[in-house]
């Protein structure tokens, strides 16, 4: 029907937003493999660059949607819940994207001996980000699922928290210079946000699902 | 009267839609004017007949004991200014006073001040409106109850998303509003020109006409500013609870516009919002502002009919030389 043609773009708009968002995190990923394996070379600065373009086209569909949910037929309360969704995850592509950036500019890599944690601790972020995405399409939808994915993102993040302290714990009992300690540790901070990110996403999404059950 | 009433009670139907931009400004009030027109033509007789049948007993009696037939066409027409000045300044100086305000309170008000002069007050009739005023809000907020837990039952058990649930949502607004608009000319158009039926300076098809016109000119003219106030007020409740308040007042008004009897719409709608608020736990309710609302319910009829007493004995005064 006519009414529901131009919410059908608004909904392919949305779900394409979550996909670049996601797509930006793999490649974040692939970027610090990278980066343990060869340092952080020229490969690693294409793919930071990468990083920073699917960021970027990230940013334009979110432009994108706002523009949409103001020319369709959205109620005002589900225009205020999407606007203030979509915010919180963006959040989530531009915290990769800063320290992507960071550590092209600073040429600083993550110490070695933090490898694995770190490869552990982006997985762990990767599946919370997997499970936020479920949820704010559910939370649109027929929201029969955001009670098990609020409960796993709870997990994730659990493990993220674990995992980032235990790396902070690492680098200050290494034999190096403070200032290169607190470099580190900022940099595993903001490896860790993903996840407290993906939470903070998820908490919103949970009252948007409360208001909209009558 | 008419240009007051499309200005001020708009807002109940379309105020919601228009305030959250569900539904552009020109058009609600191109769709209000069109329906409340349709709905002074189409169903405005049984209010018009109510109100004029008071005053057509008070003109037979006069031209009964009148032998001058000029004489007691003047006395009628002088009946009718009172009438509609009484009300209309009763309205201008409540809502100066910023009191809820109802123009059928107003308008029977005002009538009845001046049938009690001229001793032809229908008690019977009189009592049957009353019943009707406090019957408009408790009315309107059984209708509340009802259609919110049947709406809500119905939107539980099909969970539609929100691409789907909101268009269907915008598009039942729009339609409640045109039925609200239906309703309220349909019972409105009595205050406005039941008065000129009464006193054969109109006839029944040419009150229903001129009150659609009048009303639908306030609507057309000045519904915007009062518009956005109540829609913004009533959009704080939600589109669903919003949607059942208007359904609400507007199936309550247009039973009162079967049986005969013109009420408040806003009187209705406060109702409604009552309902929604009861639902959601009486502790929403803010009962100073209640208490005032009802305050000035009570305090419209009254001081139209002192109004018009008062002007009706000042027009009736008469010089005699000694």
């Amino acid at each position: 029907m006519f009414i529901f043609r131009k919410n059908k773009a608004l909904l392919e708009q949305y779900t394409s937003y979550l996909s670049l968002c996601s797509e930006t995190l793999v490649l974040f990923r692939e970027a610090m493999e990278h980066s343990f394996k060869n340092g952080l070379d020229e490969h690693f600065d294409v793919l930071a660059a990468k990083v920073h373009e699917k960021e970027s086209d990230a940013d334009d569909t979110r432009r994108l949607i706002e523009c949409t949910m103001y020319e369709q037929s959205l109620l005002p309360e589900s225009r205020e819940d999407l606007l203030d969704i979509i915010e919180r995850i963006d959040m989530i592509p531009n915290c990769v994207d800063h320290l992507a950036t960071l550590l092209t500019i600073q040429k600083i890599p993550v110490l070695p001996v933090l490898k694995n944690d770190t490869m552990e601790l982006l997985g762990t972020s990767l599946e919370a980000f997997k499970y936020t995405r479920e949820a704010a399409l559910d939370s649109l939808m027929k929201m029969e699922k955001i009670k098990e994915l609020q409960a796993l993102i709870g997990d994730n993040e659990s493990i993220g928290d674990r995992l980032e302290h235990k790396m902070i714990r690492t680098v200050f009992a290494m034999d190096i210079n403070t200032g290169d300690k607190l470099v580190q540790k900022d940099m595993i901070n903001q490896l860790g946000d993903i996840c407290n990110l993906c939470e903070h996403v998820m908490d919103r999404i949970v009252i948007c699902s409360i208001k909209r059950k009558l | 009267m008419g240009w007051g009433l499309g200005a001020n009670d708009s807002a109940n139907v379309f105020g919601t839609a228009v305030s959250s931009r569900m539904v552009n400004y020109r058009i609600a009030i191109l769709l209000t004017a069109l329906f409340v027109m349709l709905g002074a033509i189409i169903g405005g007789e049984p209010g018009i007949v109510t109100l004029s049948k008071e005053l057509r007993k008070d003109t037979a009696f006069t031209v009964k004991n009148e032998t001058d037939i000029a004489k007691a066409d003047r006395k009628a027409r002088r009946t009718a200014v009172v009438v509609t000045f009484a009300a209309a300044f009763t309205v201008i100086i409540l809502t100066v006073a910023k009191m809820p305000i109802s123009t059928s309170q107003a308008v029977v008000g005002a009538i009845a001040g001046v049938a009690v002069l001229q001793r032809s007050l229908d008690i019977g009739s009189l009592l049957k409106i009353i019943a009707c005023w406090l019957g408009t809000p408790l009315g309107a907020m059984l209708l509340t109850f009802i259609f919110y837990y049947a709406f809500r039952g119905l939107i539980r058990k099909l969970t539609p998303s929100v691409f789907v649930y909101d268009p269907i949502m915008s598009l039942l607004l729009i339609i409640c509003g045109c039925y609200g608009a239906y309703a309220l000319g349909a019972n409105n158009v009595a205050n406005v020109s039941a008065i000129f039926v009464g006193h054969n300076m109109l006839t029944m098809s040419e009150a229903k006409i001129f009150g659609g016109i009048t009303i639908a000119f306030g609507v057309i003219t000045y519904a915007k500013p009062v518009m956005m106030t109540v829609g913004k007020s009533i959009v704080k409740l939600g589109a669903f609870d919003a949607l059942i308040c208007v359904l609400s007042h507007a199936v309550t008004v247009h039973v009162y516009a079967l049986i005969g009897v013109p009420v408040s719409t806003t009187q209705a709608i406060v109702g409604s919002v009552i309902g929604i608020g009861i639902i959601k736990g009486g502790q929403t309710i803010n009962y100073r502002t209640l208490a005032r609302i009802s305050l000035g319910w009570f305090a419209t009829p009254f001081m139209a009919a002192l109004l018009s007493i008062l002007l009706y004995f000042a027009a009736n005064l008469y010089y005699i030389p000694e």
